[in-house]
């Protein structure tokens, strides 16, 4: 009895617990450290996940992670919102990342994706391109360019997730 | 005279098979569900852009005669569409030049589908075939990849095999014909890499991580030449490391290739050689970067006569800073496969809010410096033939050459003002050697002209400010100024357009999340030639609503040069309207 | 682990098997002369696209010259065409401007833009891509090549210069060699050889007494020639031609003007016979 129940609670907190990959394509990237990496060990713990691709020479990029960044304590307070900047920086630029992303104070995970594999399967053109996922991992919005004040209307929405409501169609 | 254009080019049996197929899927799918009960039809994803110019005579700027289009006005597109259903993917291209834009490589004529591909990944097993692109460790060796801006592509049409056969254990297998343009490469390329994770193989923990790998390349092409015994088979090969341990990371490649005679290296039986060596050292607010380069005669194409963009096997990254602010991306610095030497080092330093530098909001300094020069070169005799054409000159690791290439100092000091105002202050010092990097001659010549090259010294002062003026409405400014002082000879004064001081103003406003409306002037007040001292006026206007983004642009532009690794294409002056419209789905 | 180890040790020595290391890099016997075919062979024509202002250009030169003496280099001919605003256009330093409308025909339909660039016999041509144009360093392989190949025309040209209107006229007779379906052009390009004029060289000098070879300055029938054959030709045929061209222009040095005439095939522009004769 006591093994019937154990297991039925452990099959209860796979369901609620299990961390699900993002609903991108497996291709295989690199961490900040150059260790390579599956795209699918992202994960989405039941809470909004947004991907950012970036340069470190893409200025808007640049400008959307740093206006990002000065108010991303509170979204994680609030949210548990998750932000993941994955640069395409080729080998000019990609030794360049950790120092300029530690260099800014930057909290983020930051992946390199040195040949625009995983953006090229996921259909990203220019940067930067920002995607946003539910807790479950499903993509739900994604925007291309940014204007300063785009942050704004982005966190509305992953307020919106965490509530658990639904974005309408975008 | 009117082209005699040739009928659409008809996509093979098998590619309309391939879009009926995606067609029917796509008219039919759905997202990934997370119920087990609804059907998984696979997803479907892809993006679009076009590209459209109006031209308008300018002769001021040298717009007129074969500077200026017959056609008025040219368009360019292109689609992708990718789709994965499981383990299985594919993805088509199709691309549409009527004609290229100005400043575009003009080997791209027509129309048709230039990328269509088959994945299969599962269990630690890529299989693609068709299309594809890849890289081995830094590219020195090898490296398929596109600049769709630039209008590069050099990817493969062949069969890539991925294998991890255990944790820890990368291995890549290639073999295909590189693009060239609407064509295919007359040379075969074949190669192999393996990375190996130290600590996941050989299942050791700790902080430092250890990974080394292993690439061979080797390139077939037919040879038939009067003059010379041609290898039709050339090999390199290349080895890599990456060490990280807290902190610091250090890594580095070195290359060798055997004897390649080509265009680009004049035909030398040389063997080539590379080192790129890169030391970084992080921690929070404060990022250090040094990095080192040599190369020796590492032009390696699939073809021996191709040049410019055409089928490159490897990618030579260049240690320069690459700069996004207009002047000082007018002197752009593109590594020279036939040699080069130099280093480069940047800081990156974040003084916390509340410091004394740091002011109320922080501020972030970045100073980068970065030198190239030629590799210490001793020539043969001019009747040495035989020494000539098999090793060209001699050389020696640890001596710089005597002609400075490049070298760029620069700093960007970034601040936050008060709760409206950002600024970032920048200082470019750039040193130009204009007879290496605009006209491509080669160390030789400048020695045997006493070292004298054509060269370019500017100053460029940078301000950008951004400014809220609501929580959706911003507007950004940048003026920069450059002060230019050339050491050139009268010649290059009567062709070139870009010389002498000049300053810029851009002004932008943006509405969050859709329009942007910006206005800018370049102001070439300082050039020698008094008819030649010109504003480049431009105007933009985007618009922005979900993935879609339209811009339209109308004005001067000045020319420009356009590089990628060791190819730069000038880039003609234009006076005109462009439109341009991109989307995602 | 063990494997990964062996199964890389091997592919490596398989790699580096296949490469090929020369010790002479220079053929044996590169010179001139050698015994003439007893067959007609193909002739060649090298299009060399150029400039005066354009600073790589005296390479390509070069290379026709080292062609030209090599044991096949009677059998290629070449012609300078001048193209582009950018390179070919005059000013105060460069005065000169050899520029033709025949050039800058070309210029737009063989979508010529980076010099020096050219064709040999414009083989490889398509309106879709730029197969045809090769770098010079491909030229002497691609006219070997092609010079050891039977001819299928032969052309027996006849010049002559009319003193008095200053017109040149041509008339040639062309035996087909071999059965030939398709359109046909015969094209007489003028071309003067020897013209002292200003020239950027590959350091960025200026060569003020460069020595351009062969520079065309002409044609006799605007920049296509004419039709001299529709559908089949038979073996045995002989194909026909003549023209006139207009008074020659008299900056031009009437001593070193050479009648270049070839014919090709009008769509697939492929050029099957080359001669030259100079003008009496």
């Amino acid at each position: 009895m006591k093994k019937f129940v154990l297991s039925l609670l452990v099959v209860f907190a796979g369901f609620t617990l299990t961390a699900q990959s993002l609903d991108i394509p497996e291709v295989t990237i690199k961490d900040i450290n150059g260790k390579q990496v599956s795209s699918s060990s992202i994960e989405a713990d039941g809470k909004p996940v947004v991907i950012s691709f970036w340069a470190t020479w893409c200025k808007p990029c640049v400008r959307e992670l740093t206006a990002i960044d000065e108010s991303y304590i509170d979204w994680q307070d609030e949210t548990g919102v998750k932000v993941i900047a994955i640069s395409i920086d080729d080998t000019r630029n990609s030794a360049k990342v950790a120092p300029f992303v530690n260099g800014r104070n930057w909290e983020y995970e930051v992946y390199i994706d040195e040949n625009s594999d995983l953006r090229r399967m996921m259909g990203v053109n220019n940067i930067p391109h920002t995607f946003l996922f539910d807790g479950n991992g499903k993509l739900v919005y994604q925007h291309n360019g940014y204007a300063q004040g785009d942050e704004d209307l982005l966190y509305e929405m992953i307020q919106k997730l965490a509530r658990g409501e639904t974005l309408e169609a975008h | 005279m009117a082209r005699p254009w040739k009928l659409t080019k008809q996509p093979p049996a098998l590619v309309k098979k391939l879009l009926l197929i995606i067609a029917v899927i796509g008219g039919s799918y759905s997202l990934w569900s997370q119920e087990e009960t609804a059907p998984d039809y696979g997803e479907l994803t892809g993006n679009f852009q076009f590209d459209g110019y109006f031209y308008q005579e300018d002769s001021a700027i040298g717009a007129f005669g074969s500077n200026y289009p017959d056609e008025k006005f040219l368009g360019q597109g292109f689609m992708n569409l990718n789709y994965t259903r499981g383990n299985f993917r594919m993805g088509v291209r199709y691309e549409n030049y009527q004609n290229v834009i100005q400043g575009f490589p003009t080997e791209y004529q027509g129309e048709g589908i230039t990328y269509r591909y088959a994945q299969f990944v599962k269990d630690g097993l890529d299989i693609t075939a068709g299309n594809f692109y890849e890289q081995f460790g830094s590219g020195m060796i090898l490296r398929g990849y596109e600049e769709r801006g630039l209008g590069f592509d050099n990817m493969f049409d062949g069969v890539r095999v991925k294998y991890e056969p255990i944790k820890g254990l990368a291995l890549k297998g290639v073999l295909g014909r590189q693009r060239k343009f609407f064509e295919k490469s007359n040379g075969l390329v074949r190669g192999l890499d393996g990375e190996f994770n130290l600590n996941e193989l050989m299942g050791f923990g700790g902080n430092t991580q250890y990974i080394l790998g292993g690439s061979f390349v080797s390139k077939y092409e037919a040879a038939n030449s009067p003059i010379y015994n041609l290898p039709e088979n050339v090999g390199a090969g290349a080895g890599r490391f990456q060490i990280n341990s807290g902190k610091f990371s250090f890594s580095g490649e070195y290359m060798y290739k055997v004897n390649d005679p080509s265009f680009d290296n004049g035909y030398i039986f040389r063997k080539g050689e590379g080192l790129i060596f890169n030391g970084t050292y992080s921690t929070r607010g404060f990022g250090l970067i040094v990095q080192a380069k040599r190369i020796d005669n590492l032009s390696f194409r699939s073809e021996r006569d191709a040049s410019f963009f055409a089928v490159p096997i490897n990618f030579l990254p260049p240690t320069t800073k690459f700069h996004t602010y207009a002047l000082p991306a007018l002197f752009p610095y593109a590594t020279q496969p036939r040699g080069e030497m130099g280093f480069q080092v940047e800081l990156t330093k974040n003084f916390k809010r509340g410091s004394f530098l740091g002011g109320k909001y922080g501020t972030t300094v970045v100073f980068n410096y970065s030198v190239a020069s030629s590799i210490y070169k001793e020539y043969y005799d001019a009747t040495d033939t035989l020494n000539l054409v098999k090793e060209g000159y001699k050389t020696d690791w640890f001596k710089a050459g005597d002609i400075l290439y490049f070298q760029d100092f620069n700093f960007l000091v970034k601040k936050k003002l008060n709760r409206n105002l950002k600024m970032n202050f920048g200082y470019y010092n750039i040193t130009y050697n204009y007879d290496v990097l605009n006209k491509g001659i080669s160390d030789e010549d400048i020695v045997a002209k006493g070292n004298k090259p054509n060269m370019i010294y500017s100053h460029t002062f940078v301000l950008e400010n951004q400014i809220k003026l609501t929580s959706r409405k911003y507007l950004r400014t940048e003026l920069q100024w450059q002060l230019t002082d050339e050491d050139v000879s009268q010649e290059v004064i009567n062709d070139d357009f870009n010389m002498g001081d000049r300053v810029m103003l851009l002004i932008e406003y943006s509405v969050a999340p859709n329009w942007f409306f910006a206005i800018q002037d370049i102001y070439n007040y300082g050039h020698p030639d008094v008819a030649k001292r010109l504003n480049y006026p431009l105007a933009s206007v985007v618009y922005q609503v979900g993935t879609t983004r339209f811009q339209a642009t109308y004005g001067r532009q000045q020319a420009g040069i356009f590089c990628v690794g060791g190819v730069c294409r000038l880039v003609p002056a234009t006076n005109g309207a462009s439109l341009t419209i991109t989307t995602n789905f | 682990m063990k494997n990964a180890l062996y199964i890389t040790t091997f592919l490596s020595v398989f790699a580096l098997a296949s490469c090929d290391i020369v010790d002479e890099p220079l053929k044996d016997g590169i010179g001139g002369g050698g015994p003439a075919p007893t067959e007609t062979l193909r002739s060649v024509l090298i299009e060399d696209f150029t400039g005066h202002k354009c600073n790589n250009c005296p390479k390509a030169a070069d290379e026709i010259d080292l062609i030209q003496g090599l044991e096949f280099g009677n059998r290629v001919f070449a012609v300078g065409l001048h193209v582009t605003q950018f390179f070919a256009g005059p000013d105060a330093s460069y005065p000169e401007d050899f520029r033709t409308p025949i050039g800058n025909e070309y210029e737009t339909f063989f979508n010529i833009s980076a010099l020096p660039t050219g064709m040999v016999s414009r083989t490889d041509y398509t309106s879709t891509s730029s197969g045809h144009l090769k770098n010079y360093s491909a030229w002497a392989s691609e006219a070997f090549a092609l010079t050891a190949e039977l001819a299928k025309f032969e052309i027996l040209p006849n010049v002559t210069y009319n003193a008095v209107d200053r017109t040149i006229s041509v008339t040639a007779q062309i035996p087909v060699l071999e059965e030939y379906t398709g359109n046909l052009n015969f094209m007489v390009m003028i071309t003067e050889n020897d013209i002292v004029a200003p020239q950027k060289m590959p350091d960025n000098s200026k060569n003020s007494n460069y020595v351009h070879k062969h520079v065309l300055r002409g044609g006799l029938d605007g920049s296509w020639g004419k039709v001299v054959n529709s559908g089949t030709a038979l073996e045995g045929d002989t194909l026909l031609y003549s023209g006139v061209s207009a008074p020659i222009d008299s900056t031009w040095n009437k001593d070193n003007l050479y009648a270049l005439m070839f014919i090709y095939d009008a769509d697939s522009q492929e050029i099957w016979q080359v001669t030259e004769e100079h003008v009496p």
